[in-house]
């Protein structure tokens, strides 16, 4: 066609590729915009921030490393970073476990399977203030958590959360609780994928639901593990709603967690700079961490 | 002859005596999970409508002796603010919505059926920013946002959240999987590629439209860390942070808690039960999200 007709229709053709461009960027500028200023400005922002000292009032100081330096001998950041470990090495693979179960359990013929979904999930939507609410009431001495131990013969009167032993196992538990159906339903959709034959040719070897669970579909899942390990992993190292409402970092720190300090630093006490640097070792964490599961759980499955 | 070799081994899959006592075990545990995830919900109810003085009980009572409504009256008025704070989540709620499905459709549409020199670039260098926890952002966000002097105001909570990847990720898959003879009809027709966009591609979008509005109202009416930097006022807080603030404010009222708690929850509840398909099957792919 363009041989043919020759120079005369080509400049009309790269006009309407310019046309086409120009549509395609009106149709994404208005996301672009917003995601330049507060993802892509934001980032370089925030390693700027992170070298300098800034208290919002006067101008930011060019101090090169020294937050970086401050925040490796800070004790309060040492003691944020043992806490939010212990945290997610209880928390992750209780969520992965629990989440499993259910998922298997769903998996099966059982009657109210309906039922036992959507009331498993409830917990995950909730907000995390009126949970976070809920549990402060059920934890209190006089609360329903203690009344349920003294019920078994547990006779108890622990104040969970106002009590520095017990208090970031308190919020461990309200997390499990409020997450393991998320993981749930990642499960359930990976459970759904495998593929019908191989169950069909396990039965014909006379493979037991049991043994068909343990050796195809949990092998069949790495996948799914990896992602649910991976978004656990990141959404412990993030864990702030429940201790900013319920605890404040409190009893005496007990329950400080990384992102609740670069609360603290950069809101409460204006230290701009130094919060800056906190994030950005929280960043750099969260990265390490996610390919050394990747590592460790190989992702691709081996039919 | 499949379907039928297919029903005898489903057949063979579900001896139905000899898993009997796995099914027992098996809805054993299913009924304690549910107890479990359901019981502070319930206690929360019926905290709700427990006088200040029965709530500090012990042990506490699971049935108020009497069902008192006289809570949810005061919370509503006794803290002047209340109203103002459901009125502060609907607004934001329904901007948000209106906002960001309506960018993210048009980027999604022009990432799945445009060609234009960056896109691939753009797309890559976008999907990696999820990798970054939020909280890294508070600070630069936090000032950005003084500069151009939305702090402590709703549009300095609203705007941020619209750099958002996910629903333009998620509009951009839905709209590859539309046919193309959809358009090809239309520019036929002689229609514009905006006009084909609003006219032609957005209806046929419904169910993803409908899907990803329902998972941000979620996040929107629930959200406590970003709203918490940015406002400050009692005026102009949300609910949820209405909410936190309140075992501030009243300390030991634990009843009006539990009822203003209710607000935030219910709407929530309600829309999960009635729009379940959506987030079952939607939670799975968003979970990406965090």
């Amino acid at each position: 066609m363009a041989v043919l007709a020759g120079g005369a229709v080509r400049r009309p053709s790269r006009f309407r590729y310019w046309r086409q461009w120009l549509t395609a960027y009106l149709f994404i500028a208005p996301w672009l915009i917003f995601l330049l200023i507060f993802v892509a400005g934001a980032i370089v922002l925030a390693l700027y921030f992170s070298f300098t000292d800034y208290d919002l009032l006067s101008d930011p100081v060019f101090v090169g490393l020294k937050n970086y330096q401050k925040a490796l001998q800070d004790e309060s950041f040492l003691h944020a970073i043992r806490n939010v470990a212990t945290y997610t090495a209880v928390v992750v693979p209780s969520q992965t476990f629990i989440g499993l179960v259910m998922a298997a359990i769903l998996d099966r013929k059982i009657p109210f399977r309906r039922f036992f979904r959507i009331a498993w999930y409830l917990p995950c939507v909730a907000s995390s203030v009126v949970t976070t609410l809920i549990f402060m009431w059920l934890f209190l001495p006089d609360g329903f958590i203690n009344a349920a131990l003294n019920f078994v013969g547990i006779g108890v009167r622990i104040n969970w959360l106002g009590d520095e032993a017990t208090a970031l196992p308190s919020i461990m538990f309200m997390n499990i609780w409020a997450t393991a159906a998320t993981m749930m339903l990642i499960f359930l959709a990976a459970i759904q994928d495998v593929p019908g034959p191989i169950y069909e040719a396990a039965n014909l070897d006379g493979a037991g639901p049991v043994r068909q669970f343990f050796q195809i579909t949990l092998p069949l899942m790495r996948p799914a593990i990896f992602l649910v390990v991976l978004l656990g992993t990141i959404g412990c190292f993030q864990l702030y709603d429940q201790v900013k409402i319920a605890t404040n970092g409190g009893p005496n720190e007990a329950t400080l967690t990384v992102t609740y300090l670069i609360w603290r630093q950069g809101f409460r006490d204006l230290n701009m700079g130094y919060a800056s640097a906190m994030g950005v070792i929280l960043f750099a964490g969260i990265f390490v961490i996610s390919l050394i599961q990747r590592r460790v759980l190989d992702v691709r499955p081996d039919y | 002859m499949a379907t039928l070799a297919r029903a005898q081994t489903v057949a063979v899959q579900q001896p139905r005596f000899r898993l009997r006592i796995s099914r027992v075990l098996f809805l054993t545990i299913a009924a304690i999970f549910t107890a479990v995830a359901l019981a502070p919900f319930i206690l929360t109810v019926s905290g709700s409508f427990k006088t200040k003085s029965e709530i500090l009980d012990w042990p506490p009572t699971i049935i108020p002796t009497v069902i008192q409504w006289q809570n949810y009256v005061e919370v509503w008025t006794n803290s002047h603010f209340f109203p103002q704070w459901i009125a502060n989540s609907i607004f934001l709620a329904g901007f948000h919505l209106v906002a960001y499905i309506a960018i993210c459709s048009a980027a999604g549409y022009a990432f799945a059926r445009m060609n234009f020199p960056g896109a691939s670039v753009i797309f890559i260098a976008i999907l990696g920013s999820i990798m970054i926890p939020g909280q890294v952002l508070w600070v630069p966000k936090f000032l950005i946002l003084n500069q151009i002097g939305l702090v402590d105001n709703l549009f300095g909570i609203a705007l941020p959240n619209l750099a958002d990847v996910f629903g333009v990720f998620f509009m951009t898959q839905f709209f590859k999987s539309l046919p193309k003879e959809l358009e090809e009809a239309a520019s036929i027709d002689g229609a514009g590629t905006f006009r084909t966009f609003r006219q032609i591609i957005l209806p046929n979008a419904y169910p993803a439209l409908a899907a990803l509005a329902i998972l941000q109202f979620q996040g929107s009416w629930n959200a406590f860390q970003w709203p918490l930097i940015v406002v400050r006022s009692p005026e102009h807080l949300t609910l949820p942070l209405g909410l936190a603030s309140f075992q501030g404010l009243f300390g030991v009222n634990w009843n009006w808690v539990l009822a203003g708690a209710m607000f935030n929850a219910v709407p929530i509840i309600l829309l999960v039960i009635f729009f379940q398909k959506y987030f079952i099957r939607s939670a799975a792919s968003s979970a990406v999200k965090g």
